[in-house]
Parts: C-alpha cells; structure tokens; sequence
C-alpha cells in the first residue's frame, strides 16, 4: 500500500493539472482581441506625422507633429442595450509611436456600437491611480487641480505663401463647466479583430483657420469647445 | 549640584537649538559638502516645509487662480516643466524658457537660467509677478492669503500670529523647495557602494567624466556655474542668456549649468527646451569643433563616436532617482 501512496499523488496531482488546463483554455477561448487603431486622414488619404503635406487646390500646407491622446471606459452595445465594458480602460495613443491599442473581449457578443471617452473622466482624474497609462511622467498630466491632458495637438501651417505658424492644443480640463472629456459613439457593422479610427483633417484644420487662438494650454471655454471639434471629426473608417 | 543642573539644562537648550540643523542634515548624504544657503535666516523646520508645499501648489498666487507654481514644476518631473519647449503661464501665455528642474536648490547660489536671483528666498517673486508667468502682484498675494479661510490659521501655528507678511510667504515656499533633495540615483547606490555600475554604465560614466565634468562636476552634476555651449540664438527669442540680466557682452548666451539629476524625466533640454531628446544634446556637443573663441570647456571640441554617446547616456540614465519623483512628501498636499 505504501508503494501506491507516491503514484497516487502524483496522479491526482496529474490530474488536476488536466482539468485546470482544460478548463483555462476553454475560458481563453472566450476571449477575442480587438485592436482599435488610430490615424488621421487628409484628402481621403491617411497621413503621417513630421511630413508635409499640401493641399493642390489652395496653397495650404501643414505638418502635424504631436497627435497623443486619451482613450477610455470603451463599451460595447447591442440594439442599443450595454453588453460589456472594458475594465481599468484607459489607453494613450501617441500617433508618433504607437497608435493603437488592444483590447480583450468575450467572443460570443453581439455587437453594434461601440462608445468610448477621448479623454479622462473626473473620478479617474482624482482617483490617483497614477499607473501604467495614467504613469503622469508620460507627459499628459498637469497638476491635481487641472488633471490629465486629455490631447494633445500641435503642428504647423500656413495658409497664404508666408513661413509655417506653429499651433499647439493641449486639451484637458475635468470640473464642471471646464470638464473638456467628450463621449463617443460609433456605429458598427461587425465585429472584426480591428476597428480603425481617423480624425478627419480636412474639417479640423478648416476649422483651425477660424480660431483666432493658435494654442491652448489650459482648461477652460475654448479648450471645451476645441475638443468638441475635434471629437466630432473623428471617425470609424472600419 | 545646582551649578550641575543649570549646566546641564543649558546644554540641551544648546543642543535642541540645532535641531533644526540635524533636520535638514538628514536629508542628504553625510559625504556632500556643506549648503550654501543660509539657514540662520530661516531656520528649516517641517511645520514650515509643510505650509511651503501648500503654497507651492495653490493657484492663489496666480491673477487667476489657476497657476500655481506646480504648474510648471510638476513633481513627476522632477519639478521641471516637460514636453514644452517653452514653460506657458497665465492665460496660456508662451514664456521664454523653459522651466528647470527644483532639486539640491540648498547648495546652488544662483538661480534662474541667467543667474539673476542670487537669493532663493526671493525667487519666487518673479514667476508671481511676471506678466507671462502668473501676473500678480504680491501685494494682492498677501491679501487674498490673508482673507483665505485656512492661512491665517496655519501662519499662526508657526509665527505665532495670524499676519501673513511676504517675507513669511517667501520663506515658507523656501522651505519646501530646500527639502527638494534628490540623493538616491543608482548612481548614488554606486557611490554608496550597494551596488555596481553595468558594464556599459561603467564605460559611460568614464567618457563622462572625460568630456562632461568640467561643467557638470559631481555630486550635483552642475559646478553651480555659467557656460557657453556653443548654442546658437533662438531668432525668434532672441535671448542672450546672462546678458540679457548684465549688460555685458561678454555674457553673450551664457547660461547656468543645470544638474543632470533626473535629466531622464525632464525633457526637453536647454533653456529653451530645443532638444527633445538626450541623443539630441549630444549630437550637439560632439559636434562643436575645436576653436579658441569657443569656451574654455569646449575649445578642444568634442569627438564622440555613436556607441560612446550612447553609452554616455545609459550612465545618465543612472542619475534618475524615482524615489524623489514619487515622494508622496513632494507631492500635492491631500
């Protein structure tokens, strides 16, 4: 009997190990990585940062050099009704480096919108979860009273023959009336493993020769209504 | 035994006097010289340092109550202003430099990039008062201060009386800035014998000390000095460095050496921030070529090939000290 004792152990042992295997593997199996890309377009064409573009019909010219921003508490929908919500969310996207995310969602939901906030929300801006993402020695947090930079914007233009003029929007700003965060809904079709975002250039930076402010660095009025802009011109390009 | 006893009480008033000396003593490494500020004039006490922090961050020393100090000396930067070229202030206005890093101030005698304050207990007031920084007056300070709910009160606690006076206002943000010490770098592990440099580390550190510690001289990092890099003007600012404060040609684009501590989280570098990256810096130091019209340190040039710059700056890279960055003592009073 004591000869079997050993071998039983380690068959148990056996096992388990099986069944924990199978069991993990059967819930990694309900998962399903979708990366959320992002870029801008200009002229129907996706761009790059610290390059020239220009635009045939005027004598506009711009380069966009910084294009960083906040993306959180992404949700799923079906018919309207919340399926899911992604834990912890809060992604920076930096277009220079890398400009997408991943995100790990159950596989059997039925999707047709997706929502997410361009920017940091005001409990998470004063939670002091100050890790990963949110780590403020990236560069996109102020100070307590102003919180995180929800984007950041900056390049330069010109829009006669005269030198480039430099623009830089820092957006941020979290208490009520300043509160610059915008919430984001898209329509989606289906599911695949990308969903591919872009800011349409062609509106902001029409948009842009109409301020009278070439940069922002605060929050405020125009920052709420700059990220406003900004939010309605980005777009689910699929 | 009468004599004994008096004695002996007098020795402990002697002794509990320099209390405050041993305070701020414990905060740096027993193998650093002695601080240049002078503490008999404001004695370091953390009651003060305290009230100092709550100052450093309040927006009330701004015009508009948005400003504070931390807003372009963010602690998670080593108090530097990063991701700017140039610091902005009150009404998003563009400055004209870039804002440094706030550590080891107890040992610097000047201040600012040009040197013009030569007293740190009076170097807050051109920040409050410039027109692009928070554009306020002191006077106007002292009296929203003074009207405030809660600063009387902690005044009181520490002079005794509820008067708020600039020159108490001054002091206590003084304090908070002198418990601004940053000491515990790998590198300071190394000095400190609890551990070793990496080989590369090792390598960098001599090319360092070959090319780069004349200026920048140990334990500090900064020989507390003036020097012309060999930078060319900002056309657009047009900013003469010391020249601009003394009038004198010879002055022309001199700048204060800063400390290298923490220059891994305070990009971008210069006094006007038009280096983004450390790679950056010194591809424009070994690309000055030898001349005597240079600087004295840089009148040989300096040659560097790609593998010593990067070794160079994994060495640099041994001055970050996280401990300082995250000290919850430094950070926005709760």
């Amino acid at each position: 009997m004591n000869h079997f004792r050993p071998h039983l152990i380690t068959l148990r042992i056996s096992l388990m190990a099986f069944v924990f295997t199978f069991l993990f593997s059967k819930v990694y199996a309900q998962e399903k990585a979708i990366r959320f890309d992002f870029g801008m377009i200009y002229n129907k064409q996706l761009i790059s940062l610290n390059k020239d573009y220009y635009n045939s019909s005027s004598t506009d010219s711009f380069k966009i050099i910084v294009l960083k921003f906040y993306i959180s508490n992404l949700c799923f929908y079906n018919k309207n009704k919340l399926v899911w919500c992604e834990k912890n969310s809060a992604h920076l996207v930096d277009v220079n480096t890398k400009g997408f995310f991943t995100v790990n969602m159950p596989n059997q939901l039925n999707i047709d919108k997706v929502s997410f906030d361009l920017g940091i929300d005001s409990v998470t801006n004063t939670s002091g979860a100050l890790d990963g993402d949110l780590d403020p020695m990236l560069g996109m947090y102020w100070t307590w009273q102003s919180g995180y930079i929800n984007l950041k914007f900056e390049g330069l233009y010109n829009y006669s023959v005269t030198q480039q003029q430099p623009f830089e929007f820092h957006i941020g700003g979290y208490n009520g009336e300043d509160n610059a965060l915008q919430h984001l809904y898209f329509d989606v079709d289906r599911v695949q493993n990308k969903l591919s975002f872009n800011f349409n250039l062609d509106s902001i930076l029409n948009d842009l020769k109409n301020l009278n402010y070439k940069h922002l660095m605060s929050p405020g009025k125009n920052a709420v209504l700059f990220s406003k802009m900004i939010g309605k011109n980005l777009m689910l390009t699929q | 035994m009468k004599r004994f006893v008096a004695i002996a009480i007098l020795l402990v008033i002697i002794f509990s006097s320099f209390k405050w000396i041993d305070d701020f003593a414990a905060l740096y490494p027993i193998y650093w010289p002695k601080p240049t500020y002078d503490f008999t004039k404001n004695q370091f006490s953390k009651e003060k340092v305290e009230l100092g922090r709550k100052l450093f961050y309040d927006p009330i020393f701004s015009k508009n109550n948005k400003i504070s100090c931390a807003s372009c000396h963010s602690p998670y930067s080593s108090f530097a202003h990063i991701d700017h070229a140039l610091s902005h202030g009150i009404y998003d206005s563009i400055g004209t430099r870039n804002a440094p890093v706030l550590i080891n101030l107890a040992w610097q005698k000047y201040f600012m990039w040009d040197g013009s304050i030569l007293n740190l207990d009076k170097q807050a007031l051109t920040p409050i008062t410039h027109p692009r920084e928070m554009g306020e007056s002191m006077n106007h300070v002292i009296s929203k201060l003074q009207q405030s709910k809660n600063y009387p009160i902690l005044f009181s606690k520490i002079y005794g009386d509820s008067l708020i006076k600039e020159d108490r206002v001054l002091k206590c943000i003084t304090q908070f800035l002198l418990s601004l010490i940053s000491c515990n770098s790998k590198y300071d592990s190394v000095m400190n014998h609890t551990t070793s440099f990496t080989k590369q580390e090792q390598n960098g550190y001599t090319l360092f000390k070959r090319n780069c510690a004349a200026c920048h001289k140990e334990p500090f990092f900064t020989n507390n000095n003036f020097s012309k890099n060999e930078l060319t003007i900002n056309s657009s600012l047009l900013d003469f460095g010391r020249m601009n404060f003394t009038g004198e040609k010879k002055d022309s684009m001199l700048f204060k050496v800063p400390t290298l501590r923490n220059i891994e989280y305070s990009y971008p570098y210069m006094h006007d921030g038009r280096f983004t990256k450390l790679g950056d810096v010194l591809n424009h130091y070994a690309s000055i070529k030898a001349s005597v019209h240079n600087d004295k340190a840089f009148q040989k040039g300096m040659k560097l090939s790609s593998n010593e710059k990067i070794d160079i700056i994994a060495f640099l890279l041994t001055l970050s000290d996280r401990k300082f960055i995250f000290n919850e003592d430094h950070l926005y009073p709760k």
